[in-house]
């Protein structure tokens, strides 16, 4: 029972380590949570819901973008350290990148580590990424999901391209996209199955969008 | 042709901290976290220590107007709104072609970051340096070119926004040469460093709208600059 009472304490303190202000560190508490002999799933268990706290204070406008990436820069530094590979388990296979001439990577940077943090198999192919590699990484990789990322209108209409090259070799593939000038009218008009408007709302879009295409259901 | 290297001043890099906190979502009603503060803190000093903005400009005579836009030594300017607001503009008109950039440094750090918020902080201070550099770079010609002649000129228009499209880049890099100060274009035009600015204004005896807004009706524009309406005494 005392054993019980120190785990879910431990399990707490490291949830709260991460959306809490505190001069505690990542490091110490996960330390303090691995000597007690927590398995790391729980741990990582942890590290999500603190940062599903800050995520859900993020919808409601209480928090600013710098607190959410705070957190994420410290959920990952947990997941790193119990090695995130053996938390997670497999995870969807998904393939990231932003499209061919567009150099802004900050925003895909921050959905592909919700992304990680969320158990997904992330394949981060960066930016300025030609199409034939989104083709090419989605075969290689057995791609569940592929999410494509533009900042600039010259560069966005390239996403239409890609996806109806993807669409007509994997099918299965949940294909979502963003990005400042994309919109949902946007994203369906060109064949998408999903349309991340925010990386507050990414995860719930890219599940509707898995779900869509298992379905055979048309967005 | 003109360069200008500039020194960050106490002042630039005071206005730059409250630009960047209030481009991050902070202000006096949302107070910053300790751990958020310590880190843009660290971010601005680096940039002072680091940075040296440079920027260059060529101010030539707008030779003719006509359906293919604003024809200059250096090329045309293919902008139908932008023509418009320089066939309004009374007199002598000048377009000032210019090129600002933080320089390289930013890039080199943002790129081996690995901490999002630090991502976050530099390309935000970047952003908001590079248009604090521009405006110093204007404020090299304007006292010298606009002021004492009793000119008018208009708001900065770059290539990507309004109807000026991003290939057009090309004129401004034919004006000028960019690699004076270090940025370069992409393929795809976009310049590198990625911190940088292309811009042209226009110099006239008057100007009768700051920007080509004016001509323009789209509803719902984020880069709308002047409201749709008519509107009085806007020129700078």
């Amino acid at each position: 029972m005392k054993k019980l009472r120190k785990k879910s304490v431990l399990l707490k303190n490291l949830e709260e380590v991460v959306w809490k202000h505190s001069d505690k560190i990542v490091g110490e508490t996960l330390d303090e949570a691995l000597n007690a002999g927590i398995a790391p799933n729980d741990i990582r268990h942890a590290l999500i819901q603190g940062f599903e706290h800050v995520r859900r204070r993020l919808m409601s406008n209480e928090v600013s973008i710098p607190d959410i990436l705070l957190c994420l820069d410290k959920v990952t530094e947990g997941l790193n350290s119990i090695s995130v590979a053996k938390a997670t388990g497999e995870g969807f296979p998904l393939v990231i990148g932003v499209v061919e001439g567009d150099p802004h990577d900050l925003g895909k940077n921050i959905i592909a580590r919700i992304y990680k943090t969320y158990g997904y198999r992330v394949f981060d192919l960066g930016r300025d990424v030609p199409r034939k590699l989104f083709v090419k990484g989605v075969q290689e990789n057995k791609a569940k999901v592929l999410a494509l990322s533009a900042m600039m209108s010259t560069t966005m209409v390239e996403m239409r391209d890609i996806i109806q090259e993807v669409k007509v070799k994997y099918p299965r593939t949940a294909v979502i996209v963003g990005g400042a000038p994309v919109d949902e009218t946007l994203a369906r008009s060109w064949g998408a199955d999903g349309y991340a408007e925010t990386a507050v709302t990414v995860l719930e879009e890219t599940q509707a969008a898995i779900g869509r295409v298992r379905e055979g259901i048309p967005w | 042709m003109v360069t200008v290297e500039l020194e960050l001043s106490r002042s630039l890099i005071q206005k730059l901290r409250n630009n960047t906190l209030y481009k991050l979502g902070y202000d006096s009603t949302r107070p910053m976290n300790p751990e958020i503060e310590k880190m843009l803190n660290e971010a601005i000093i680096r940039a002072e220590k680091t940075l040296r903005p440079k920027g260059i400009y060529r101010i030539l005579p707008v030779l003719a107007t006509n359906s293919d836009g604003i024809h200059t030594e250096a090329g045309i300017i293919r902008s139908i709104l932008f023509r418009r607001l320089v066939e309004m503009c009374n007199g002598e008109r000048l377009i000032v072609f210019m090129v600002t950039t933080v320089g390289e440094e930013l890039d080199i750090a943002y790129e081996s970051e690995e901490s999002l918020l630090r991502q976050l902080i530099l390309h935000t201070i970047g952003a908001e340096l590079i248009e604090l550099v521009t405006d110093e770079v204007e404020m090299d010609w304007k006292p010298r070119v606009v002021k004492p002649r009793g000119l008018q000129c208009s708001w900065r228009f770059s290539p990507g926004y309004c109807d000026w499209a991003l290939e057009e880049q090309q004129v401004i890099f034919e004006a000028l040469d960019p690699g004076l100060i270090g940025v370069q274009l992409t393929s795809h035009f976009v310049m590198r460093p990625s911190k940088s600015i292309s811009a042209i204004s226009i110099i006239a005896k008057e100007v009768p709208f700051p920007a080509p807004c004016a001509f323009c009706g789209k509803r719902n524009c984020p880069w709308r600059r002047l409201p749709r309406r008519k509107h009085k005494s806007l020129v700078s």
